[in-house]
């Protein structure tokens, strides 16, 4: 996935992003009577199917939102992690909201307006012996490869620690499950789904990994939409309807306040 | 909490309608184009055979998925608001073609020299030399590795979920990410790309037994 993110990036830089073409998206939209939001739906919780396989997630809620209040009606794109940039750039949707890690590589081409956050822990059954971060030496601790939480515990898991890197969170997942790794990385929300799953296993919390804030991406040069999505989260965030959603499928409060001082 | 049932099993079956179509978008495309390019790479006229061989170095050289990408948002970004069907058709009609008129070409000089000889004493054309003699003995040949590529080309569809098709491959990703379970789901995924494969297989050995290859 790494290397698909990596020529995602490369292809869509070197053909330029000069190609869409600037307006007023904010007006185009409006005009429209509809806005084109893209969703992974294979990223859970942010992104998923219920039973009957309708959209569903916490990314999901957040888009529909959206739209309502901004009165056009919603359209679901469906990406996935390593096409939100490509498809973004060309125009083939107006916005994305797909759990987006803001990040500094991804900002040279997108721009983000915060919403959320990830929060990345390190979970295992009841009977592993890990309390911090330092106690994941010599442990076995399934990533997915080149996401976040690889990147993030390679930083800060002791050197001694075995990564096992798995192609997604599916092959990640089967691996705890069969025991082939001790503990593994992940969102807060899939500790809480996969609790739930396998009652069996006695998942719980080991420790804290890191807080990314995830942002709705927007194209460059569009300072009218930006600034109307960045009134919307900061209304969001203080009446409090974006933490109902996010505490919804994660189990916790969210605190925009901070993130969005630090990106004013 | 989400149990796998009928619901997702007819959501994946739904989904491998893409990968069939997908497929034989490739097959006819990549079938006629290949065709020429093996005609080409055998061609009598010097910048032909170049042509054609160039053409076939670069696309093999090239990850299917990167001309994939040039054809969705390549295009749309030089202006063309290209569907993602024909993006689809058109990069996997360009792909098959490459490989095709490889492995067709090999099948074409694999029949003796001798048979260009003796339809030549008998007058007949170039045209005509193809038509009736080579091409009927190149495709008995070809059978074998053709299917081989087919097959391959039906699992190699689900490439397109970069472009947003939601095909098997994606489908099952899908549906595992809602259920959390892996095992039944990809057990299915496989049942079904087997289900599409294996008669393929069939009749690849129908037609070669019928053709009677190798003798």
């Amino acid at each position: 996935m790494k290397f698909l993110t990596r020529v995602a990036l490369a292809a869509t830089m070197a053909i330029g992003v000069a190609g869409v073409a600037k307006a007023d998206l904010l007006a185009d939209i409006k005009a429209k009577g509809e806005i084109a939001i893209a969703i992974d739906l294979g990223a859970p919780p942010w992104g998923m199917t219920d039973a009957d396989l309708k959209p569903a997630g916490a990314d999901v809620e957040v888009a529909k939102k959206l739209a309502e209040d901004l009165g056009v009606k919603f359209k679901l794109v469906e990406v996935t992690g390593p096409n939100r940039v490509p498809f973004l750039l060309t125009g083939k949707t107006d916005i994305v909201i797909s759990s987006f890690a803001i990040t500094p590589e991804r900002a040279k081409v997108v721009d983000f307006v915060p919403y959320s956050v990830n929060r990345l822990i390190v979970f295992g059954p009841k009977g592993v012996e890990i309390k911090s971060l330092e106690d994941l030496s010599g442990k076995r601790v399934g990533v997915v490869r080149g996401n976040l939480q690889d990147t993030e515990l390679t930083k800060k898991a002791p050197a001694d620690t075995k990564l096992v890197r798995f192609d997604d969170d599916a092959t990640t997942i089967t691996a705890l499950m069969s025991g082939q790794v001790d503990a593994m990385c992940a969102p807060y929300g899939m500790y809480l789904t996969l609790a739930e799953r396998y009652p069996a296993k006695e998942l719980e919390p080991k420790a804290e990994v890191v807080q990314q804030p995830l942002g709705i991406g927007l194209r460059q040069n569009e300072p009218e939409l930006k600034a109307w999505l960045r009134g919307w989260v900061e209304k969001g965030a203080a009446d409090g309807s974006l933490s109902t959603i996010f505490e919804k499928y994660m189990g916790a409060k969210l605190d925009l306040a901070p993130i969005l001082a630090a990106t004013k | 909490m989400i149990q796998f049932s009928s619901t997702h099993l007819i959501y994946l079956i739904e989904a491998a309608r893409w990968t069939v179509l997908l497929s034989v978008l490739a097959f006819i495309g990549g079938g006629a184009f290949g065709l020429v390019l093996a005609l080409g790479r055998v061609s009598q006229h010097k910048w032909l055979r170049w042509l054609s061989a160039a053409y076939i170095q670069i696309i093999q050289g090239t990850p299917l998925l990167v001309v994939l990408f040039l054809a969705y948002f390549g295009l749309s970004i030089l202006g063309l608001d290209i569907e993602p069907i024909i993006a689809a058709g058109l990069s996997l009609t360009v792909y098959t073609a490459a490989f095709l008129g490889e492995i067709w070409r090999g099948c074409i000089l694999s029949v003796p020299k001798t048979q260009w000889e003796a339809s030549n004493c008998i007058g007949l054309s170039r045209a005509q030399q193809y038509r009736y003699v080579i091409l009927p003995q190149a495709a008995r040949i070809a059978i074998p590795p053709t299917v081989g590529f087919m097959v391959q080309i039906v699992k190699n569809t689900s490439i397109t979920s970069i472009i947003g098709f939601v095909e098997l491959a994606r489908a099952g990703q899908i549906v595992n990410n809602s259920t959390f379970q892996p095992f039944i789901t990809f057990v299915f995924v496989a049942i079904i790309y087997f289900a599409m494969c294996y008669p393929l297989s069939l009749a690849s050995r129908h037609f070669e037994r019928k053709l009677n290859v190798g003798k």
